[in-house]
């Protein structure tokens, strides 16, 4: 923890100092250019190397009853053998993470006599991490504006929704609220279960603390130590038009903008190689994304190697007498075989494509 | 006087936390009773293991190959290209817990690295430092560590403390399969010649002789018979099951633990009742008599070449399709793996079709192989069998949904609406302990060797202690399930926790309930030849009996 | 009654410290997760350890209890240690350790407020009782650690008779079979 604590420390003051220092345009034109190029790449990237490896065998995880004879009702999404099954279950999964909702279960305790029902902390963990995913992509589509004129309808309906409470000045977006809710459960839950303390890596503690910093940098930012909007959008413009904005321009915006900025090229250039990945990884999931009617369809083996095994013909060559004996069937007699030579012990069939 | 210590002197307390080392510093024990003995070197060799070698776990030195480094590092690439599960698996976990209550060798052993996510963080950690940027030059801080023999050993003794039972695959938000990944690092293990002798045994008697023990085909006939004689001293039928013949319709395969093995024998003799009562065309084959896959707690290879025989068999005998019997992993590799590895199927075989009632089973229109289960429910439900569930009364029965049926082949129904129509008392277990979200019996994947009895009682606890709680409220004296290992593992398991609760193949109480046309005497004992609580009635007396039975409803 | 009524007052207290000493003896114990799932099916291990110790507990303090839950408390507690790889003194040593707890937390306070030499007789004598019943369970746990060890190794010896039982039958039919065979050529 205090590894991730201090390389988040580092960034801040690389990314403060550097805005004071007046390297204003390293910090808020290249490096957020170089962010986005490295996390576009490196996402391709990762999907491509996932992509090459071929999945050998259909390992669906059946969570409800399979397909079998007409009178017995099959579970369509948690054993999917259609494709609109598939997707439902894949839709579901993803967009409201129905695997870790199955965590949640209600306990009936009695206490004497009054039946109580305790909750688990997994239904929480279930809670806010949908909470965190959600707020973060509001976020992500009200960043939006910055970067498109103009400003696209829908755009504005999720600003206008996300501020619905219509507190304060400027407007207070419950996603913001929300989103450091999310992180703060899931940091809290990371220290103060003991499991959890224990099987955390610093990376984990460094994904939550650049997410926080960002959050917060952000809200500062809107809140407490406002920059100039109009000139962050005309940089951003610049940036994404391949238009750049000059020196002047960006000097104008307060270090805070900076600051904000570098976090978030960060978490970009942090993301395609960490666990952060696990966004593309759930497609890629052949326990979820495969139909389970592996019976009914041959699911194809692409590096499927050629058959070998103890042949029948080796096999009776071993026991004939055995077998004869004890007046089970042969395919060759007794007397033929002697003068044969014995079968190989292996076959080394060809594989079928 | 001699300085005695005080009784909390001996029980020197251990801080009641996690340990305050890393998961990383802390090297895997082993004691005896929590790991199952090495194979046999010449056995190894034999199955074409080429660094194999005799080793034992207690020892400083294993006796690893030379170049023991550059074969962890090959083979770890070669299964990262071979298989996108392990690469996914290994990138996205974001280490949520959610999977660590889920693990039944955890809530057994309290070891934390029995949490499903820290058993698959082992071998994480060598991936990141061999195989990713950010752990190749962060080390340690991106939970990447080299490896060393001590971590070898660690493989070992985490990948032998799991089932493969793939609960924990269910509740992960990713899908992150534990089961692959025990198999993968399994398969690296195997490279290294670190196998274990309960798995390797029965693969070479399986590929040899077609069978777990190694019993000749003759012995293996003469065995079918002893269960045959049994039957007809229960029933007064005699049945003479084929063997090895061409032309039938059907080749029935179950594990041959249901030949050799109490209490598997009496789910194997109500097969052979069940088959003799509705006159199914089929043959028994000595040479394929193994439906387990022994290979398959081994590699895919091995899985492979052991489940080869069974095509191979069905196409020189010339059947339609294969039935095969109540087992668990049997399944797991014929649901998902047998006709991508050996498919397609040979040309004499089509599409299953139930001569009895004409159901067409097009769920297995690929592997032409159906599930028993499957096969008896749909006869049930179209009443084509004569069942008396009252010979059952004696028993309260509740039903253990096994790992692989269950998680990987989605059997939940079937058997259950069996083991209605044939017993009268059927309690379920508690929600959140059966169906998908079973408890394994704490023994599988070819850990139920007998010199981990200790490791298995833990490991077992979650199941035991859902068994028990049906016991206690509901008098349930009857764990009823399909899987020939759940048969080897659990009266062992209920002799330790819930002593007085016994363990029964579905098609046991199938045998038992079921009225044999030819039968020309009441029964008046189950399989076991033990004596009936409520035997049948006296033919003259039936008539009146039913009446009163229909009263009394 | 002026110690049995403050064992008895005391007891979720008192109870937890106990229910903890077991605890610390699992080696890797995650017992962060023993102690809060409350889930019976979740949490085995931790739910018998305490609906167990709950019952012994009123049993060494004299509460009204049948002696068969008694004895099916000790011997569910006993039967989960007995597999978990701890030497036999550490599996059952924790029921001695509720003398220890009895002592520093409550008669030891007792006896030192208490001038009345009539009272602290009654307090010595209930303490005196209390350890001795403690003492029996004690020794109990003795009897069935060691009969479920003994179980273990008989269900090892067991399993491998029924794994190959009729195996065993096909071979000693066979014996008979050549002995006969031999006897009779004789």
């Amino acid at each position: 923890m205090a590894i991730a604590l201090g390389a988040i420390l580092i960034i801040l003051a690389i990314a403060w100092g550097g805005a004071l220092i007046g390297l204003k345009y390293v910090l808020g034109v290249v490096l957020p250019g170089l962010a986005l190029l490295v996390f576009i790449i490196g996402f391709i990237m990762r999907l491509v190397y996932w992509a090459k490896s071929p999945v050998p065998f259909a390992i669906p995880t059946t969570g409800g009853q399979e397909k079998s004879l007409d009178w017995i009702k099959p579970a369509r999404l948690d054993c999917p053998t259609t494709t609109m099954g598939l997707i439902g279950r894949m839709v579901l999964e993803i967009f409201t993470f129905r695997s870790l909702f199955r965590n949640t279960r209600a306990v009936r305790t009695d206490d004497n006599g009054t039946p109580r029902i305790t909750y688990y902390s997994s239904k929480w963990l279930w809670l806010f991490a949908l909470l965190f995913h959600y707020s973060m992509l509001v976020i992500v589509i009200r960043h939006a504006r910055f970067i498109l004129e103009p400003v696209p309808f829908c755009i504005n309906a999720v600003e206008f929704l996300d501020g619905l409470f219509q507190v304060g000045t400027p407007r207070f977006f419950m996603s913001n609220a929300l989103i450091l809710a999310g992180l703060g459960f899931l940091f809290l839950r990371r220290v103060c279960n003991e499991r959890l303390r224990y099987l955390s890596l610093p990376a984990d503690y460094f994904a939550l603390f650049l997410l926080l910093a960002v959050v917060g940098s952000g809200i500062c930012m809107r809140y407490i130590d406002k920059v100039d909007i109009a000139m962050v959008k005309v940089v951003l413009m610049g940036l994404v038009t391949f238009n750049l904005p000059t020196m002047e321009q960006v000097s104008q915006i307060g270090s805070i903008f900076f600051i904000h900025v570098t976090f978030v090229s960060v978490l970009l250039i942090y993301f395609p190689f960490s666990k952060l990945m696990h966004m593309g990884g759930i497609f890629f999931s052949p326990t979820r994304n495969l139909k389970c009617n592996t019976r009914e369809v041959r699911h194809i083996n692409p590096w499927n190697p050629p058959k070998k095994f103890h042949t029948y013909a080796a096999y009776e060559d071993d026991f004939r007498e055995l077998m004869v004996e004890a007046d089970l069937p042969v395919d060759k007699p007794l007397e033929e075989s002697a003068d044969e030579e014995p079968a190989t012990e292996e076959t080394n069939e060809k594989a079928p494509a | 006087m001699a300085k005695m210590p005080t009784s909390n002197q001996l029980l020197a307390e251990t801080p009641a936390s996690f340990p305050d080392k890393g998961w990383m510093d802390i090297k895997a024990e082993f004691i005896p009773g929590r790991y199952p003995y090495p194979a046999k070197a010449e056995t190894m060799e034999k199955m074409g293991f080429v660094n194999a070698h005799t080793w034992a776990p207690e020892d400083e030195d294993w006796n690893l190959p030379e170049n023991w480094e550059e074969i962890l590092y090959n083979g770890l690439k070669e299964r990262l290209e071979k298989h996108r599960s392990l690469k996914v698996f290994m990138d996205t976990c974001v280490r949520c817990g959610a999977c660590a209550d889920k693990c039944h060798f955890f809530l057994g052993t309290n070891d934390p690295k029995n949490m499903p996510v820290l058993r698959a963080e082992l071998l994480r950690s060598i991936y990141r430092k061999d195989f990713t940027f950010a752990g190749k030059i962060l080390g340690k801080a991106a939970g990447a560590r080299s490896v060393n023999k001590d971590v070898v050993k660690e493989l070992f003794s985490y990948a032998y403390q799991c089932t493969e039972c793939r609960r924990c695959s269910l509740f992960c938000p990713y899908g992150i399969d534990t089961a692959e990944i025990t198999a993968i690092v399994r398969e690296l293990l195997y490279e290294l010649g670190l196998g274990i002798n309960w798995v390797m045994e029965p693969v070479a008697n399986c590929n040899r002789t077609g069978n777990h023990l190694g019993i000749q085909p003759h012995a293996f006939k003469e065995i079918v018979e002893f269960l045959c004689d049994d039957i007809e001293t229960v029933t007064g039928i005699r049945i003479n099951p084929p063997f090895n013949e061409k032309g039938h319709e059907v080749l029935f395969i179950t594990p041959s633990g249901d030949v050799f093995a109490d209490p598997g024998i009496y789910t194997f003799m109500g097969y052979l009742m069940l088959f003799h009562e509705i006159g199914l065309d089929y043959t028994l084959s000595t040479y394929a008599s193994e439906g387990g896959n022994f290979g398959s707690f081994v590699s895919f290879d091995m899985a492979k070449k052991l489940n080869a025989k069974m095509y191979h068999e069905a196409e020189r005998l010339g059947v339609k399709w294969i039935l095969g019997g109540e087992c668990g992993h049997m399944w797991r590799v014929i649901n998902q793996y047998m006709a991508t590895y050996n498919g397609p199927t040979p040309p004499n075989m089509v599409t299953p079709v139930s001569p009895i009632t004409g159901t067409v089973f097009e769920n297995a229109k690929a592997t032409k192989m159906v599930h028993i289960v499957e096969f008896t429910a749909d006869l049930i439900k179209h009443n084509k069998l004569n069942l008396r569930p009252e010979r059952n009364d004696h028993l309260i029965t509740t039903w253990h949904d096994s790992c692989n049926p269950s998680r990987a082949m989605g059997c939940f129904e079937e058997p259950r609406s069996i083991l209605k129509a044939v017993c009268n008392n059927f309690f379920e277990m508690p929600e959140h302990t059966i169906r998908e979200e079973t408890f394994c019996c704490g023994a599988g994947s070819g850990l139920n060797s007998e010199e981990v009895m200790n490791l298995r009682m833990r490991g077992g606890l979650p199941r035991a202690n859902a068994v028990r709680w049906v016991a206690d409220h509901n008098d349930v004296n009857r764990v009823v399930c399909m899987c020939a290992l759940d048969r080897a593992i659990l009266p062992p398991l209920m002799n330790y926790w819930n002593p007085g609760v016994d363990v029964s193949g579905l098609h046991e109480l199938v045998g038992n309930a079921l009225i044999m046309k030819d039968e020309q005497q009441p029964r008046t004992m189950d399989l076991r030849q033990e004596d009936l609580e409520f035997p049948d009635p006296e033919p003259d007396e039936e008539a009146g009996e039913e009446q009163e039975n229909g009263g009394e409803e | 009654m002026l110690f049995l009524d403050t064992v008895k007052q005391n007891k979720p207290v008192l109870l937890q410290k106990w229910v903890d000493k077991y605890y610390a003896a699992y080696p890797l114990g995650s017992t962060g997760f023993i102690r809060t799932s409350t889930d019976r099916f979740q949490n085995p291990i931790g739910i018998i350890t305490q609906t167990s110790l709950n019952t012994l507990y009123d049993a060494v303090i004299g509460e009204e209890i049948e002696l068969s839950d008694v004895h099916k408390a000790l011997a569910e507690l006993v039967q989960l240690r007995a597999v978990q790889e701890m030497p036999p003194s550490r599996a059952v040593g924790p029921m001695a350790q509720l003398k220890t707890l009895f002592k520093e937390e409550v008669f030891d306070n007792l006896v030192k407020d208490n001038k009345d030499p009539k009272v602290s007789q009654e307090i010595f004598e209930e303490f005196f009782t209390v350890e001795a019943r403690i003492d029996g369970l004690l020794l109990l746990s003795l009897d069935l650690y060691a009969a479920d060890r003994e179980k273990v190794f008989n269900l090892r010896v067991e399993e491998i008779h029924r794994s190959q039982s009729q195996v065993v039958r096909w071979a000693k039919l066979r014996e008979e079979k050549m002995s006969t065979n031999n006897n009779s050529e004789e």
